[in-house]
Parts: structure tokens; C-alpha cells; sequence
């Protein structure tokens, strides 16, 4: 039993602190978010240039060697200084996919230029548990010998932005995934408005050909390809929550020693305090149950139940944290001079991603109901 | 960061298990459950002195005492096997009381008292709470002061459970009679057969007897003070945080929820297949499961963190008031499924498992406002936890 980080990971807890926090300008980011901006391309740059991309990834094509708890004490991190990075897109949803799954040739092709942060990845993975849904299945067409996949994916964060994007298709009964370069003719874009401004499309394929050395997996296989994805990636999604609701119980309680009322702090009214301390006690659960899904995951574990009880309070946590943020900060949490609004529209975001609480109360219900 | 436990617990935890399947025979099973649910029969009597002489009360004991010098992760090990299996385990004699005695008792004082708590042979009730004094516990009015190497002990007690049965009660009382805060009370242990001591019974919404405890002239040697005279408080406050991690263990809720959805996987639903086909029903145990599992986390973090001995305030204070008012949600979720059925008593023909819920949920209530009240637990958590100030509450 231990819930400590080893010295190593201190180290990588400080030098993402370091990095997330030199570059958290709030002008910048709210500069950036109001000119469309794609994403915050210098903060990339340096992720690549300490290392910190290549963490998780074998030390035979450049990276670190390390595992899944290291990505997410920077996950951590840069929910506490949060801005739009295709972290999770590039280096959680695929490349640790392509890095546990993939062929040597796919991997030496993908792997070191993520690691250098010349390649950005995403992947058409939002519908969870949707793959039959009409408007999140690829269809595959084989037409005068070449294969061709067609059909709308929605939601695809980055795609514009993207060398290539992990798409799932459908051929017969199976399903495949298969990575897609983003200049390939028969793609298109349609940009969505996001409450974060994080980059979405709309993205329409129309006969796009396969590139067969670049597909992940195929056959019966993919399910769980993509059920390991999917455990990842929500586990991802409750770190990165961790650190955006600390963020928002943190500048809360700053906020509340300074702000007098009644020729006290409003931090020395109980009914303050009470609200911060069930914030508190909210972010205790949060970070024990998510902490250990990651655990699991980086031991190579079942962790279904844990992963979708993470996500239960990672959702209510994200929306009870940030309205009490709100509410205790008043007007100037509504001010976009002040950074709060930003943590609160990533709370909201982060809370419907890769399924909602009840979405997850229900799948585990289904879990128990199936448990013996 | 690893969350698991190693191999050799689990072992103790499985041998631990079967022990206490053996232990909870009929006779015993039968005794709880027809009155004194709380412990003190004779069937009780010989169980929790069997459980001292296979030495399992020593376990995290040093081993000057007799113990086996486990750490607190096993001892937590104990705690939910024990709890799991029903048994009403003193923990504050064991756990709470005996540790402070070795701490802080005189010689003569832990010679007479330390091999009867480890052998099971010894009980104590907790003497702090009064008519006025409860989570403001510093403002208690018991007085006791010297004569001629005795202590006189005047006053009177609430809630002081266990008495009827306990041998000795761990007594708060005002030494320092200029004083009227924390800065004049000691502990001094008062045998239970004490002349002048009288213990009345209070029967309680949960089913549990309690007592009120009144003090006319008792007189106890002197030696009985435990630590130094006026400086009573910080045995009581470190006491108090072991009592709030034994108040939530998540132990008998996970085993609650086990037997709970065995129960509705066979139950026929009024829709056609059984209850847990029906999605409602398969939500609410979610909810409890995810609840649970959150207690779980905290309490072994706690016990891990004493290990380390890195415990801090607020941590024994967030499980308390999470523990606490999530039993209370739980029990509402499970008493849903369960259905209008889940009003019948563990007396009564046709309950569900055996009344557990229907007697759970009246004892649950005692638990947000026992132990330091969760107001005051949410004070601590914003002072300690987050730095911030205090003024009049």
C-alpha cells in the first residue's frame, strides 16, 4: 500500500508545475481563446523540448520508459493551469494505443515525432458506446480495388489541427481503427463552437482511402483496443479534473481571506467556510478514487468498475466545485478579467466528456447486475 | 503509488475472515440479536476473551505489552473484518483508552490495567459528555478534586454508554476549579462498582442502551489520574480523532451492499424478471457502491497515513463527516429498493435480511452530530485543511 509519489515523480509533479504555471498568462489565453486561436502551440513546444511528451513512451524510440501515474500527475498539472493542449488527444487516446497495440512500423513512424511534438494525434473515439449509432459509424467500401471509408464522426477535438486522426470504421460485423492523414482528399472540416474554445469539428468523410500500414487494429480484437482506450482516457479526464477543481477551490479560498464584508472576511463566516470544506472533502474522494483506477490501469488490471467510479465523482465533483466557486467569488468570477470562468467552462466540458455521472451510475449498475 | 494491499494481508485479512465466521457462533449470534446488541452478555464476555487470548487485541500492541507491533494498515485489516462480521468490538478500550494508558499512565496504572484490556477480560465506558457539554466539551462541570490521596468526584454524565456493563469509565472532570475552559480538566479512570456512582439507563431512538452516569462523593486513589493533573485535554482530543476513524469504517455498509444485491438478484420484479433488471434499482446501488468505495479509500489513506505517521487534523475529520452523512444517503437508497418491506424489524415475520436496514437507519442519525458534531469537523477542515480563519462561530 502506498499513495506517495517516489522521488521521480515529485520531480515530474514540479517540473509540469513549473511549466504549466510559466505559461498560464491569463491575457494570453483569453487573447488566444477570443481570436480562434487552435491551441497554446509555445506550451507544446516546451512540453517537447523537457521530455515531459515522451514520458510514457518506450525508451527504444525516445521516451522515458515510465507509466500511466507519471502522465497523470501532468495531467494534474495542467488542469491546474489549465488551457487548450492536445495532451490526452495525442499522448493518452492514441499514442499510448499505438505505443501498447500497434506494429514496430507504426510505432517508429508516430511515436518520436510525438515525443519531439512535431505530430499532433487525435482520435474519433467521443461516442462512447455509441458505434452503431448512424452518425458515428464508417462504413467501408472497397471501390475499384482500393478500400474507402465514408461517414460523419462528431465532436472530434483537434481534427483540423491534427497530422492524423484515429478513426473507427465498420466492414461487415468487425470493426477497425485505422489512423487517417489529415490532408487526404475527401475530408472535411466543419468547426464547432465549444464552450471552452477548445477546437471541435464536425468531420465528414467522403471516400477517403485507407492507408493500410497505418491501421491500429482489426477483427475482433478492436472492442478491446478500444475498451482500453476508453478506460484511459477517462481516467485521464478525471485527473485532468482534479487539478481544474483545485484550481477552483484554491482561488476561492485566496479569494475569500481577502474579500471583506461586514468589516470581516468573508472567509471567517462559517457558512463560507462549511461550503470550502465540502469542496474539500469532495476533492479528498475524488483524487483517492481516481488515484486508484490509475493504479490499476498502470498495473494492467481490470479497473472497469473503478474507472467508471472515478468518472461518477469526477462529474459531480467538477459541477459542485465550480458553481461554489462561483457563488463564493460573486460578480468577479463572472469577470473574464479574472481567470475563474475559464476553470468553470472547463468544469462543465470535462464533466459531459466520455459520459456523464448518471451515464456511468448506470453502466456500473449494469456492472453489478452482471457481477457474482 | 501503489493502492493494493500485499500479499500477506490478504492472508490476514482471509484468516481473519474464517476466525470470525467461527467466532459469531449461534449462542452468541443470538444474544446480540435479541437485546444487548451492544455487547455485554456473557456469550460476549467469552468471545472478546477468546479473541485476547489468540491475541488478536494485541495485534498493533508494542511488544513490551505483549503485542505484535502490526502496523496500522493491519490493524485496519482487523477493524473491517471485525466490523463485517458484527461482533460490537470495544474500540475505544482497545484501541483509543489502551494506548493512552500505556502513553501516558503511571507504571502502577498500567500494571493494573493494560493485561486485562489485552486479554479481553476489561471494559471501559467514556465518561466526557454532560447535560451541557458536548461537542463544547471544554465547558464540562464534573469536579473532582484531591483529599488526602483520593480523588472526590462530583457530578453528573450523559450518554456514557457501556457503563451498565463496563469496568471502569475514563472520566473528563474539572480539576482546576478557577477554570472554565480546557486548561483545568484531567482524566481519571473510576472503577464501575465505585460507591456513590450510579448508573441510569437511557434507551435510545437506535434501539442501543446508553446511560446517564451521576458521581455523589466517589472516591478513587489518586493514582488513578492518568497523565498530569490539568492537562486532561490533549488526552481527550487525540483520543477523539481514533474514535472518529472507528465511527465510519466502511466495513459493514460494503458488506450491507453485498448481501443487498444477492438479495435483489433473486427478488422477482412486479415488471417480469428480477429487481435488478430494473435500471432504477440498478442505479441506486451504484450510488451506494461508489459512495462506499470512496469511504473505503479514505480509511485505508488514514490508516496508511499513520503508518507514516503523517496523519494530519483535518484528514480524521473529512472521513467522519463524508462517512457519516453518506451511511445516512445509503441507507435511504437501499431502503428504496427494498421497498415498503424495509419498515419491518428484525422481530418481525417476512423482514429482509433479518431488519438490518430498519434498525440501521435509526442508528445512523446518532453518527453526524457523535464524535464532534460535522459543524465542527467542517470548521476544523477549513481551518486545518484549507488555512482559514476562524472568528465567533
Amino acid at each position: 500500500m502506498d499513495f506517495s509519489y517516489s522521488e521521480e515523480q515529485k520531480k515530474i509533479k514540479e517540473l509540469s508545475y513549473d511549466i504549466f504555471k510559466k505559461n498560464n498568462d491569463h491575457t494570453l489565453l483569453r487573447k488566444m481563446e477570443e481570436s480562434g486561436s487552435p491551441f497554446h502551440i509555445k506550451l507544446w513546444k516546451e512540453l517537447a523540448s523537457s521530455g515531459l511528451l515522451g514520458t510514457t513512451f518506450n525508451k527504444d524510440l525516445g521516451g522515458s520508459g515510465l507509466g500511466f501515474v507519471e502522465i497523470n500527475i501532468i495531467l494534474e498539472q495542467l488542469g491546474y493551469h489549465i488551457s487548450n493542449i492536445p495532451f490526452i488527444q495525442t499522448i493518452v487516446s492514441t499514442g499510448m494505443a499505438v505505443d501498447e497495440f500497434g506494429s514496430s512500423r507504426l510505432k517508429e513512424f508516430l511515436i518520436p515525432k510525438i515525443i519531439s511534438g512535431d505530430l499532433i494525434l487525435t482520435s474519433a473515439l467521443n461516442q462512447i458506446g455509441n458505434l452503431d449509432n448512424d452518425e458515428s459509424t464508417i462504413e467501408l467500401k472497397r471501390i475499384n480495388g482500393v478500400n474507402r471509408i465514408s461517414g460523419k464522426k462528431h465532436l472530434v477535438s483537434y481534427a483540423e489541427e491534427s497530422d492524423f486522426i484515429l478513426i473507427p470504421y465498420k466492414e461487415g460485423d468487425n470493426y477497425s481503427l485505422c489512423f487517417i492523414d489529415t490532408e487526404s482528399k475527401g475530408l472535411i472540416f466543419t468547426k464547432l463552437e465549444t464552450t471552452t474554445r477548445e477546437p471541435h469539428y464536425l468531420v465528414t468523410l467522403e471516400d477517403v482511402e485507407l492507408d493500410n500500414t497505418l491501421i491500429l487494429c482489426s477483427g475482433s480484437k478492436t472492442i478491446d483496443v478500444l475498451n482500453w482506450i476508453n478506460l484511459r482516457t477517462i481516467a485521464s479526464i478525471c485527473s485532468l479534473t482534479i487539478g481544474v477543481t483545485q484550481a477552483c477551490l484554491d482561488m476561492t479560498v485566496g479569494y475569500s481571506k481577502e474579500r471583506k464584508a461586514f468589516n470581516r472576511t468573508i472567509a471567517s463566516f462559517q457558512a463560507v467556510g462549511h461550503r470550502a470544506a465540502n469542496c474539500f472533502i469532495d476533492l479528498s474522494c475524488l483524487r483517492l478514487v481516481t488515484e486508484q483506477a490509475i493504479s490499476l490501469l498502470e498495473q494492467g488490471k481490470n479497473a472497469q468498475i473503478e474507472v467508471s467510479i472515478a468518472k461518477i465523482w469526477s462529474g459531480d465533483v467538477s459541477h459542485r466545485a465550480s458553481y461554489t466557486a462561483q457563488h463564493l467569488h460573486g460578480g468577479i468570477g463572472a469577470d473574464k478579467d479574472y481567470s475563474l470562468y475559464r476553470y468553470c467552462l472547463w468544469a462543465k466540458q470535462l464533466e459531459l466528456a466520455q459520459g456523464s455521472t448518471t451515464y456511468h451510475l448506470s453502466s456500473l449498475g449494469s456492472m453489478l447486475r452482471n457481477s457474482n | 503509488m501503489k493502492i493494493e494491499f500485499t500479499k500477506k494481508q490478504i492472508q490476514l485479512r482471509n484468516e481473519l475472515r474464517s476466525y470470525f465466521k467461527s467466532l459469531m457462533n449461534i449462542k452468541l449470534k443470538k444474544e446480540l440479536n435479541e437485546g444487548a446488541a451492544e455487547g455485554g452478555g456473557p456469550e460476549f464476555r467469552k468471545a472478546l476473551e477468546q479473541i485476547g487470548q489468540d491475541g488478536w487485541i494485541g495485534l498493533c500492541w508494542p511488544k513490551e505489552f505483549g503485542g505484535k507491533e502490526a502496523t496500522p494498515l493491519e490493524q485496519y485489516i482487523f477493524t473491517e473484518e471485525v466490523m463485517r462480521c458484527g461482533f460490537p468490538y470495544p474500540f475505544l478500550t482497545t484501541d483509543s483508552i489502551g494506548p493512552t494508558i500505556a502513553e501516558f499512565g503511571t507504571n502502577e496504572l498500567k500494571e493494573k490495567l493494560i493485561p486485562g484490556i489485552l486479554s479481553g477480560k476489561t471494559i471501559f465506558a467514556i465518561g466526557y459528555s454532560e447535560s451541557n457539554a458536548g461537542t463544547d466539551l471544554a465547558a464540562l462541570s464534573t469536579k473532582a478534586r484531591l483529599q488526602n490521596h483520593e480523588w472526590i468526584i462530583n457530578g453528573q454524565k450523559m450518554w456514557t454508554s457501556l457503563a451498565d456493563f463496563s469496568d471502569y469509565i475514563w472520566l473528563a472532570a474539572r480539576t482546576d476549579q478557577e477554570t472554565s475552559n480546557h486548561k483545568g480538566l484531567s482524566i481519571i479512570v473510576v472503577p464501575s462498582d465505585s460507591k456513590g456512582l450510579t448508573i441510569s439507563p437511557i434507551s435510545t431512538l437506535g434501539g442501543v442502551r446508553t446511560n446517564v452516569t451521576f458521581y455523589d462523593n466517589v472516591r478513587v486513589p489518586k493514582e488513578n489520574l492518568v497523565g498530569e493533573v490539568n492537562k486532561g485535554w490533549k488526552l481527550i482530543t487525540g483520543q477523539l480523532n481514533r474514535e472518529r476513524l472507528s465511527l465510519v469504517n466502511n466495513a459493514p455498509i460494503e458488506k450491507l451492499l453485498e448481501d443487498i444485491i444477492s438479495w435483489v438478484k433473486r427478488q422477482d420484479s412486479s415488471e417480469g424478471g428480477k429487481l435488478i433488471d430494473e435500471k432504477w434499482v440498478q442505479t441506486n446501488l451504484a450510488k451506494v457502491k461508489s459512495g462506499t468505495e470512496a469511504l473505503k479509500l479514505l480509511c485505508l489513506k488514514q490508516a496508511w497515513l499513520m503508518t507514516e505517521e503523517k496523519l494530519k487534523m483535518e484528514d480524521a475529520s473529512v472521513a467522519k463527516v463524508y462517512g457519516s452523512e453518506f451511511f445516512i444517503e445509503a441507507y435511504r437508497l437501499l431502503m428504496e429498493i427494498v421497498g415498503h418491506k424495509s419498515i419491518l424489524t428484525k422481530n418481525s415475520i417476512g423482514n429482509i435480511l433479518e431488519g438490518r436496514l430498519e434498525m440501521l437507519y435509526r442508528v445512523s442519525s446518532v453518527l453526524t452530530f457523535g464524535g464532534g458534531t460535522n459543524e465542527i469537523q467542517r470548521d476544523i477542515i477549513s481551518m486545518a485543511g484549507l488555512g482559514m480563519p476562524r472568528e465567533d462561530r
